[in-house]
């Protein structure tokens, strides 16, 4: 359903422009998010996008952290969140 | 005149008279006894003289109620023999008369006739007594003079004893008597060594013998004679089951005499015991003779068991002599054998014609000949104790045997030597033995002393009693400081808590206790109180099922502990690298492939009407990843190179301050993101020899992980120099590294902080360092955690050798 907004939550600016230039390419709404932390900022502060993809290793807020705060606020619960990681044993 | 006789009392009886004969006064006091005070015949006995009484009711010294119920007014008493009184003569008178002169003259006359006749009788009965004596005496003495020589020329104990036996069973006029031997058995009850005399022994064959009853016990004892004239009416007697008394069956036994015998030692060799049926038939007399009896009895007894003990060293030595292998020579004085020596040849197989004269130096060993013949002709000359060693001919074996030999002089009366007589003892077994156990020794020896495993042995006890070089080095205690010793308290007795280690608990020391080898590690402790890690086999020594001590080998494993845990860092290391060697390569690779892909639908999708411009973006973008990937793996070759010693530095002059300034200028887009303020102080113009690339990727190092850890707060980075060094310092405010993270952050793989939020191999700090020291240099770290960190380079401005 192209035309919707992603936040894309990656410590590796690279990473995040790369995902970013695709999602783009493909009709998406990117919004990027450096941790958790600024991830969690973003949601309180704008309307729910239709979907977070989700770094775990990073650092201020990791994506575990992240996903512990998103679970205790009644607001973000329902959001999507797709865990992209390249921790083998994440 | 009626006359009467009274005798004075004996012993006790003193004080009383009795009458003996009477004819006037009557039955009234004949066989009376009076006090001697209450008659005045007492009187004359007492006062030894005559005396008249005209009137017994008026004179004061005349007890008259004595004579009231008599006839008796007057009386004349003369003592008989007055200077030792055996009684009074009187003459009593019924009317009142005073005795005239004449009357006192016969009374005196006949008095003086007793006296004399008295007298007579005693003298002969005294003669007749000591006749008998003086018989009794000789017969005595006689018996005991022929029992004696009878005893002294008997050698044979059962003969003698029997002797003895029915000599003093004579002697005492005994029906029957026995001796029995004081001997008991291992149960404690006499033994049966016994004789009997005077009836057959069959008599007392069914009997049990004589046990340490309550009367045979003091003459077992030798507490001394026991004499009794009815020996069924002592105390003693029947106290003792099962019989309490005879047993059935027994001779009738009245007077009983029983004598111990002792020997001169002072022991009780046995008693001898006499019977007579009827009672009182042992006198004192009998008591002494067979005292004395005894007393030669004994001395019999001990000259008999002298020689039989004689008898039977006699018999020993034959038989030891007939038994033995070895040999017994004879020589001249000068040494030659002159008469043959049958266990000279028996030992050495030389016969008569070959071992006379010196012929018995050819049986020796060729090689100790000069030696026992030095011996020998020292002894011939000085006449002393000849005494050699070496090995002679062995016929049985037909090889050579080690001996030892032995001779003496001896002498004519006029001192001269007439010959020797000597032993050649076979000490083959013996020598043979000892040489095994040298060589065993030896073995031991050098087995304890090379061995690199620490050897200790324990007596039942838990004390040391051997410790081999090894075993000394690793404890650090001499076996002299701690011979004696319980191992545990001079090198176990702390546990490395610093708690007391009490030696119940140690499995070493229960090794012996449980009979059980005990393996396992534990920690010693040094002399200075330090601990060391050992591996240690403890195992019981059992000896003929006994246990008598501990081995205990030890091995001091520290070095091994240190390379166990060496191992297991690095292993541990290697794990926790390969997974952040998996991430950090990962890392560019995400957005390569993104870009690649994204660049691959593009063409696909939008082909011809792609705007070069974006292919150019795209691939510029996936280009930027390779770069990453490329210095990630440059990194890895580094760490690859420096671990095996490749690292080669390409030294030349390089201006060190325009070197930090570009390095800076290049992180410039790193600097942007992580939020630090980066100030310099860099002195002008610092040249060095080093190596430019290298000193750069020390540079890059120290001034990324100051962005990485800083927490955006300022970063200094700073250079100076004197004419030797410069030193490099990069200053940040962030985490800081705690005191035990310092040293290790230094190491390969190392991070002070956990990966979850920090990427980046943990290779940095430690290639830097490698890098650094290869220059000559020095890297340190000043941190406070949660204050923030400050790395310093220290480079010498001219190159050294490394340093090491």
């Amino acid at each position: 359903m192209p035309g919707g907004t992603i936040l894309v939550v990656d410590d590796e600016a690279d990473v995040r422009e790369a995902i970013r230039e695709t999602l783009e390419y493909d009709g998406y709404m990117a919004v990027e998010a450096a941790n958790g932390l600024e991830a969690l900022q973003y949601l309180r502060n704008h309307p729910a996008p239709c979907l977070v993809l989700l770094d775990l290793m990073m650092p201020v807020m990791s994506g575990f952290d992240f996903l512990h705060e998103v679970s205790r606020d009644a607001t973000l619960r329902s959001i999507s969140i797709l865990i992209v990681s390249a921790a083998a044993k994440a | 005149m009626r006359r009467r006789h009274v005798r004075p009392p004996r012993g006790r009886e003193d004080d009383h008279v009795y009458y003996k004969e009477e004819n006037a006064i009557g039955p009234l006091w004949k066989g009376r006894r009076f006090p001697a005070s209450a008659c005045i015949s007492g009187w004359a006995i007492q006062n030894r003289q005559p005396v008249a009484i005209e009137d017994v009711y008026a004179d004061p010294r005349v007890p008259c109620e004595a004579y009231e119920p008599t006839f008796v007014k007057s009386l004349l008493m003369i003592p008989i023999r007055p200077t030792d009184p055996v009684g009074a003569i009187g003459a009593h008178w019924a009317t009142k008369h005073r005795a005239t002169p004449l009357e006192q003259e016969l009374l005196q006359a006949v008095a003086d006739a007793a006296a004399t006749a008295v007298q007579n009788a005693e003298l002969w009965s005294a003669r007749a007594r000591v006749e008998d004596e003086l018989r009794r005496h000789a017969r005595a003495t006689e018996t005991l003079l022929s029992v004696g020589n009878a005893l002294a020329s008997e050698l044979e104990q059962e003969k003698l004893v029997q002797v003895i036996t029915d000599e003093a069973t004579k002697l005492c006029g005994a029906e029957f008597g026995a001796f029995f031997f004081n001997v008991i058995n291992e149960r404690g009850e006499s033994y049966t060594l016994y004789t009997i005399s005077g009836v057959p022994r069959e008599k007392f064959a069914k009997f049990p013998l004589p046990r340490n009853t309550a009367l045979f016990g003091p003459t077992f004892r030798g507490e001394g004679v026991v004499r009794l004239t009815d020996v069924t009416k002592d105390p003693r007697y029947g106290k003792n089951p099962p019989y309490h008394g005879m047993p059935n069956g027994h001779l009738p036994v009245c007077s009983y005499l029983a004598v111990p015998v002792k020997s001169r030692g002072g022991r009780t060799l046995g008693g001898l015991f006499f019977g007579h049926s009827r009672e009182g038939m042992f006198t004192e007399e009998h008591e002494r003779l067979t005292v004395g009896l005894a007393g030669q009895a004994a001395i019999a007894l001990d000259n008999a068991g002298l020689y039989k003990e004689l008898r039977e060293s006699e018999e020993r030595y034959r038989s030891l002599v007939a038994a033995t292998t070895n040999v017994v020579w004879t020589t001249d004085a000068s040494g030659a054998f002159v008469v043959p020596q049958p266990s000279w040849e028996a030992f050495t197989g030389q016969p008569w014609e070959e071992h006379r004269g010196f012929g018995w130096v050819d049986a020796l060993h060729a090689d100790d000949r000069p030696c026992v013949q030095a011996a020998w002709n020292k002894a011939v000359s000085d006449g002393a104790l000849y005494e050699s060693h070496g090995r002679v001919r062995h016929a049985p074996s037909q090889g050579y045997h080690h001996f030892e030999a032995k001779g003496v002089a001896t002498r004519n009366t006029d001192g001269s030597i007439r010959g020797w007589i000597g032993t050649l003892v076979d000490v083959d077994a013996r020598e043979r033995a000892e040489e095994a156990r040298r060589r065993v020794q030896v073995q031991m020896e050098t087995i304890a002393s090379n061995a690199t495993l620490g050897l200790f042995m324990l007596d039942a006890r838990q004390c040391l009693t051997f410790v081999n070089p090894a075993g000394e080095r690793i404890m650090g205690f001499s076996f002299a400081e701690c011979h004696g010793r319980p191992l545990h308290d001079v090198i176990h007795h702390t546990r490395p808590d610093g708690t007391p280690y009490p030696m119940e608990d140690c499995p070493i020391d229960r090794a012996l206790p449980e009979l059980s080898q005990m393996q396992g590690e534990d920690v010693f402790v040094r002399r200075d109180g330090s601990f060391y890690p050992v591996a240690f086999t403890a195992s019981p020594i059992v000896e003929g099922g006994r246990p008598v001590g501990t081995v205990i080998e030890v091995r001091d494993i520290t070095e091994e502990k240190r390379a166990e845990k060496a191992l297991r860092d690095a292993i541990r290391a290697r794990d926790v690298f390969l997974s952040i060697a998996s991430h950090e390569l990962r890392t560019p690779l995400t957005p390569l492939t993104l870009q690649l892909q994204g660049l691959v639908r593009m063409l696909q999708r939008d082909g011809e009407s792609l705007e070069s411009q974006t292919i150019v973006d795209k691939v510029t973008k996936a280009a930027k990843q390779v770069t990453h990937l490329d210095r990630l793996v440059k990194g890895l070759l580094d760490v690859s190179r420096l671990t095996e010693d490749r690292l080669v530095l390409e030294v030349e002059a390089v201006d060190l301050s325009q070197l930090v300034a570009d390095a800076l200028e290049r992180l410039r887009p790193d600097i942007e993101p992580s939020g630090c303020q980066v100030s310099t102080e860099i002195a002008a113009g610092v040249v060095g020899m080093c190596d430019r690339l290298r000193l750069d990727q020390v540079v890059t190092n120290l001034v990324t992980n100051a962005l990485k850890y800083g927490r955006g707060k300022p970063v200094l980075v700073a250079l100076q120099a004197d004419a030797e060094r410069a030193v490099l310092s990069v200053q940040d405010h962030g985490i800081g590294v705690s005191v035990e993270d310092r040293r290790r952050i230094f190491g390969r793989f190392e991070r002070a902080v956990s990966d979850r939020n920090y990427s980046g191999f943990g290779l940095g700090l430690w290639i830097s360092r490698q890098v650094v020291e290869a220059m000559g240099g020095k890297i340190d770290l000043e941190s406070q955690l949660g204050v923030g960190s400050t790395f310093r380079v220290e480079l010498p401005l001219k190159p050294r050798g490394p340093q090491t």
